[in-house]
C-alpha cells in the first residue's frame, strides 16, 4: 500500500506491505490493517486508489483484492 | 509520449514550441511559481511529490479530455517535481489553436482539472516547520462517496 505527502511523514515510509490477509480480502481489510500499524491514519482524510484508479466509494472498499494488486491512499492534492 | 514531469527547471519555450504550428494562431500559456508568502507565512521553498504513473494517466486524460472538446487545440502540460526554489516554475500549461478563445479556455481547463484531480502535492517550507497543502475540492470529478474519513 502506497503512501503519500502527509500520510506518508505519518507513517515513516512510502509503502506498507500488508501480509496476512487472507484469500478474498477486502479492500476495507487492508485499510483496517494500515490502521493498526500507522497511529492517527485516520486524522489525515485521503481517497483511495486500486491499481492507479480512484475506488467507488463503499461498493470498492467492500470489493476483494486479487493479488498483486495495488493500493494507495491519496490525500487531498495540491498540485500547481 | 514525453513524460509530465520533471525534477529541474521547466523549459517553457520549448513547451510552447511542442504546441506551436501555422494552424495555430493563438498559444495561450499558464505558468504557476513558488510564491514568497502563504497565509501571512514567509515560505522558503516548496517540495512537490507526485504518484507519478497514476498522475501520468492523470494528465494524459485531461490533455485528451481537452482535445476532445476543443478538437483543433493542441496542449501540453509539465509540473516540476522535488524542490522548487521561490520565483521559480513549478506547474506549465501551453494551449495552440487557431484562435485565442479556444486557446484561453483549452489552457484554463487544463490546469484547473490537474490542480483538482492530478495526484500531486505541494509542501510548503517555512523556517520554523512545513506543511502539506491540500485542496478541499480535491478529486470533484472522483468518488466523493468514498472519502474517508
Amino acid at each position: 500500500m502506497l503512501l503519500f505527502a502527509g500520510l506518508r511523514e505519518r507513517a515513516g515510509r512510502d509503502e506498507l506491505v500488508l501480509d496476512g490477509l487472507p484469500a478474498g480480502a477486502t479492500v476495507e481489510q487492508a485499510l483496517a490493517q494500515a490502521r493498526a500499524r500507522v497511529p492517527g491514519l485516520d486524522t489525515v482524510a485521503f481517497v483511495v486508489a486500486r491499481n492507479r484508479r480512484l475506488l467507488p466509494g463503499a461498493d470498492g472498499r467492500r470489493a476483494a483484492l486479487a493479488e498483486g494488486d495495488e493500493l494507495a491512499l491519496l490525500p487531498p492534492v495540491s498540485g500547481g | 509520449m514525453e513524460s509530465a514531469f520533471t525534477d529541474g527547471r521547466i523549459d517553457v519555450d520549448a513547451l510552447v514550441r511542442s504546441v506551436a504550428s501555422d494552424e495555430h494562431g493563438a498559444i495561450c500559456t499558464f505558468v504557476g511559481t513558488a510564491r514568497r508568502h502563504s497565509d501571512g507565512k514567509e515560505v522558503r521553498e516548496l517540495r512537490y511529490e507526485a504518484y507519478v504513473p497514476m498522475a501520468e494517466a492523470s494528465i494524459a486524460d485531461i490533455v485528451a479530455a481537452a482535445r476532445e472538446r476543443w478538437p483543433q487545440a493542441r496542449v501540453a502540460a509539465r509540473h516540476r517535481l522535488g524542490v522548487c526554489p521561490l520565483g521559480e516554475v513549478s506547474v506549465a500549461v501551453v494551449a495552440a489553436a487557431p484562435h485565442r478563445d479556444e486557446a484561453f479556455a483549452a489552457c484554463r481547463f487544463v490546469i484547473d482539472t490537474l490542480k483538482a484531480d492530478a495526484p500531486i502535492w505541494k509542501q510548503e517550507v517555512f523556517r520554523d516547520g512545513t506543511a502539506w497543502v491540500g485542496d478541499p475540492r480535491s478529486f470533484r470529478a472522483g468518488p466523493a462517496a468514498g472519502r474517508s474519513p
